[in-house]
């Protein structure tokens, strides 16, 4: 048990029986953890067990499956509406994922944070999400050790904005004969690492995929399929 | 010790939700102890039930006729069209709204963290119903969620297309809720949706 409360944000809530929940939840200085929440008879608790919601939470128990005993809202909950709405959704898939549990990652949950109020302050379109999702993306494979090789490829040359690069997801980019459906240029490689620009979107969202779908182990997420007009 | 058919019953009662491993043996030990008849009947209503209870072809609920009796009531109007994500839905609404329209069972809601997607929601079924009746009328009644709302916009996304007004039920203050003691959130949302009173 935590000496003091800690900030978090909930990933995903699932019935545990009839008045308890067991919620996955994003902490601050513990990481990514799964947590007991009893007798939530009293409607009260179900309103702030809400996903995007500040929270401080504490909970008791060295177990699998600590007990929640502090649950408190520490700000107004982001409010995602519509398509902003499967982007939060999308962050959640990802942490939930990618992060082993109980792994601090103090540093990613201020990019999770600063994603979501950036989110909340767009419009919905594509041109002001895009650079939102793929720059949480970059921090969060950069916090796991997995992060994206951008400005030299793996032969250790600086990459060439004017370039084509095939991009390993472990290795890095690696220059290639001529431009096919799977490579990248060199400028769009390089403004993933500073200031992404329309011109870009398509490729670096290309690129990312690439990348995630890797270390997803090819088994896909499931909240793309959100995005994706509907039959 | 419990025999191998004991310990066969034991777990299977624990398929139910919210029964641990002691809540099932406490119903095993009570159906052979105490009521057998009452045991029988289970076994049979159950197999019964899980063989012949499907879904109706036109609103997803549960049901062991084809199209069930709600979706058969000629007195119903099939102008209105109430999406709601599970069949206790429905029985909900029924006992407490004057509701008089038909129903659209979603069977859950867009969590892709539980790994459900617009596949898995009968949103074809959905489709084919709006444009194949005459709905003026589609309420979104999935819950109030994160999960319910994106549900509830994914659905208004595609309805926008036919020619229906499409609303979502109110949410905020509870009836009998105090102030002070609502959450943030609830209480946000209950502000936002403030209307004209006409006292």
């Amino acid at each position: 048990m935590p000496a003091e409360p800690q900030a978090a944000y909930i990933l995903h809530t699932r019935r545990f029986a009839e008045h308890s929940l067991t919620v996955s939840v994003f902490t601050q200085s513990a990481g990514r953890m799964t947590v007991l929440a009893r007798n939530l008879q009293a409607g009260r608790l179900h309103g702030l067990l809400q996903l995007f919601t500040p929270l401080f939470i504490n909970w008791r128990g060295r177990s699998t499956l600590p007990s929640l005993n502090l649950l408190e809202g520490a700000a107004a909950p982001h409010v995602l509406t519509g398509r902003v709405c499967y982007c939060g959704l999308y962050l959640n898939e990802l942490i939930q994922r990618l992060t082993a549990p109980a792994d601090p990652q103090p540093v990613l949950f201020a990019h999770y944070t600063q994603s979501l109020v950036a989110l909340q302050a767009t419009d919905g379109s594509n041109a002001q999400i895009e650079p939102i999702l793929r720059r949480f993306e970059y921090h969060l494979l950069a916090t796991l050790g997995i992060g994206l090789i951008l400005t030299h490829d793996c032969r250790g040359q600086p990459i060439v904005p004017g370039g084509w690069y095939d991009y390993h997801p472990l290795q890095g980019p690696q220059p290639a004969s001529a431009q096919t459906t799977a490579t990248f240029r060199g400028a769009t490689l390089l403004a993933l690492e500073t200031h992404l620009q329309p011109e870009h979107y398509r490729e670096a969202r290309r690129l990312m995929r690439q990348v995630l779908d890797y270390h997803l182990d090819g088994k896909p997420l499931r909240s793309r399929t959100l995005f994706q007009t509907p039959a | 010790m419990a025999t191998p058919l004991l310990q066969q019953l034991i777990e299977a009662f624990r398929c139910l939700p919210g029964v641990g491993p002691k809540s099932a043996q406490r119903m095993a030990l009570h159906i052979l102890e105490h009521d057998r008849v009452g045991g029988q009947r289970l076994a049979h209503i159950l197999t019964r039930a899980i063989d012949t209870v499907g879904h109706c072809a036109q609103c997803r609920t549960l049901t062991e006729q084809a199209v069930c009796a709600l979706c058969q009531n000629p007195q119903r109007d099939t102008h209105t069209l109430c999406v709601v994500e599970t069949p206790a839905d429905v029985l909900a609404l029924e006992q407490a709204a004057h509701y008089q329209g038909g129903y659209f069972v979603l069977g859950g809601r867009l969590s892709p963290l539980d790994g459900i997607g617009p596949q898995d929601l009968g949103l074809e079924q959905l489709h084919a119903r709006l444009q194949n009746s005459p709905i003026r009328e589609l309420i979104l009644a999935t819950t109030t969620t994160v999960e319910g709302e994106a549900t509830a916009h994914y659905i208004s996304e595609f309805a926008a297309e036919y020619d229906c007004r499409v609303t979502r039920i109110a949410h905020g203050v509870p009836l009998g809720g105090e102030l002070e003691y609502i959450d943030g959130g609830t209480l946000a949302h209950a502000f936002a949706g403030r209307y004209d009173f006409a006292g």
